[in-house]
């Protein structure tokens, strides 16, 4: 129990193309859980009363409540990182 | 007996791509520079070109209504192209509504799906820019396999970082990319700066399309010879699909017919774009055409924005209520002045939903594989189950136009078949997609046992 309750459970992710299980999601994003969390498995269980339990209030808002960053934008953003890691090796 | 199918000549092959920016009635918004929310120009062509050929980033903006499709390409293109119109009269004595349903067949092609249209034009469009390896993530694998398809048949040396957790379960897609000669990985690997920093904080991490994405575009940031390319929401993706549409159009011209309704589904936008584009213009020119996109009612982008979503729940008596929300208590972000950016869809398509071109439907999982093995059983074909999306989208119209008596022609795009993906039929056959999967006793004794606990973050 605890943090893991819900860990066994399953939908189909829409970027994976597949199965994934809750304790996939929930921690997805360097520990913390993808953004799209709340919309894939609201109708499994109340996923945002859990979050909102398990996390930080600013934490539970900087992952599900910031503006939305378009596919494009956060392709950009990834180049720039890109550059600053290997900016970084060298 | 009604003719069952309509095939199409070599020498009917579009040859030109159609780009539907050109005929949009207001300007789509510009991306944003995500540090700034400020319009990225000029630094928007520095990024791209650092990361796609340079004749790719000139397509991604231009304002040419009509691109010409190489030679090379449309060489290419002929192996499965143009591809058969069917009529579905199975489903369409299923339904017993008033309506002719009518579906493009993208699943011929060699990989199997609508993604090869444009894989085998960025192949060509990176050999002619003088690249010699192409990078790219993948999740399932139905995007990797197109491009390692196009890249062996331009000799173009293709990496595939495809999500370590997908790699596992899912087989046959990676076994197809390496048949086709690309060099598959599950990511995250050591290979990169990216994947280093995750194995050394989580050695077993399953790997997202996040860090795929980060490990593809860093090695193609590593070498001059190396590219980077994706398989959706950029424009020149889905200019490239147009092939469809256009193929399409002529078919309805044979038929002496053409569609009331045009669906595809949508995730990222492109098999979608590429039915729908070339109707889309007739509908700006004022033709009378509907042109619906299907989305899943879980994780739904269109349907229920960012900045649209319900508050019906606000006695939380039915915490299980299949609507999608964020709480009681949510409060909605600003609006950017751009209009509404859809999570992950293409810009092109968010546009032509804002500017009410284009409807957006979500559909219910378990309501898209009851569709799809409907479909199956009438039409024989087997779907993928996002295709799924589409056909649950047909079956909703032609109900309409019965309840409505109008006579109706519906033509959607059976974007891939779903050979590769029996599991997920296998879980909706043997009742593994049920809604509810816990009792509400359960969930409440779980969700009690978090209160002690400290907070994460």
């Amino acid at each position: 129990m605890s943090y893991e309750a819900f860990d066994h459970l399953e939908v189909r992710c829409p970027q994976l193309g597949g199965e994934v299980s809750f304790g996939y999601c929930r921690k997805l994003g360097e520990g913390m859980p993808c953004p799209k969390a709340l919309d894939c498995w609201y109708f499994k269980f109340p996923v945002e009363k859990y979050f909102r339990l398990v996390l930080e209030e600013a934490t539970f808002e900087r992952i599900f409540l910031a503006p939305p960053v378009s596919r494009v934008e956060r392709l950009l953003n990834t180049v720039s990182e890109a550059q600053e890691r290997l900016k970084d090796q060298s | 007996m009604a003719q069952k199918k309509v095939f199409l000549g070599e020498e009917f092959l579009p040859k030109q791509w159609y780009n539907l920016n050109a005929d949009f009635p207001s300007p789509m918004p510009p991306p944003l520079n995500p540090g700034t929310g400020e319009p990225p120009d000029p630094g928007f062509v520095e990024h791209m070109g650092n990361i796609f050929p340079m004749n790719l980033v000139e397509q991604e903006m231009t304002p040419e209504r009509w691109i010409d499709i190489p030679e090379e390409v449309l060489g290419v293109y002929k192996i499965w192209r143009p591809t058969p119109l069917y009529r579905a009269d199975g489903l369409e004595k299923l339904l017993d509504a008033p309506v002719k349903i009518y579906f493009k067949n993208e699943g011929v092609s060699p990989p199997g799906s609508h993604k090869p249209n444009t894989a085998v034009a960025q192949a060509y469009y990176n050999k002619a820019f003088g690249i010699e390896r192409i990078t790219t993530e993948t999740g399932a694998g139905q995007w990797g396999s197109a491009l390692a398809f196009a890249c062996q048949l331009f000799d173009i040396e293709c990496m595939v970082y495809m999500v370590k957790v997908s790699f596992m379960q899912k087989p046959y897609r990676r076994l197809m990319m390496m048949t086709w000669g690309s060099n598959c990985v599950p990511s995250p690997t050591d290979t990169t700066e990216a994947g280093r920093k995750v194995l050394a904080a989580d050695p077993d991490s399953p790997g997202s399309l996040g860090i795929a994405i980060s490990e593809a575009v860093e090695m193609a940031l590593a070498r001059d010879d190396t590219r980077y390319s994706l398989g959706s929401v950029l424009n020149h993706v889905l200019l490239h699909q147009t092939v469809i549409g256009q193929e399409a159009k002529l078919q309805f011209d044979a038929l002496g017919e053409y569609p009331d309704v045009v669906i595809g589904c949508a995730g990222g936008g492109s098999n979608f774009a590429g039915l729908a584009f070339p109707f889309v213009a007739d509908k700006i020119a004022g033709k009378e055409v509907q042109i619906i996109a299907a989305e899943p009612l879980s994780c739904p982008t269109m349907t229920k924005g960012p900045y649209a979503y319900d508050f019906g729940d606000n006695n939380q008596m039915t915490p299980l209520l299949p609507m999608h929300t964020l709480g009681h208590d949510f409060v909605p972000a600003p609006i950017h002045a751009g209009g509404l950016r859809y999570h992950g869809m293409a810009p092109m398509v968010s546009h032509g939903v804002n500017i009410g071109l284009i409807e957006p439907r979500a559909y219910d999982q378990i309501a898209t594989f009851e569709a799809g093995v409907n479909f199956a059983r009438c039409e024989g074909f087997i779907s993928a189950p996002e295709t799924n999306h589409a056909i649950a989208a047909v079956i909703d119209a032609a109900n309409q136009a019965k309840e409505e008596g109008k006579e109706k022609t519906i033509l959607f795009n059976w974007s891939g078949h779903g050979l590769v993906d029996l599991a997920a039929y296998d879980d909706y056959i043997s009742n593994k997609l049920t809604r509810y999967e816990l009792p509400e006793e359960e969930i409440d004794r779980a969700l009690r046992a978090l209160e002690g606990l400290p907070k994460l973050g």
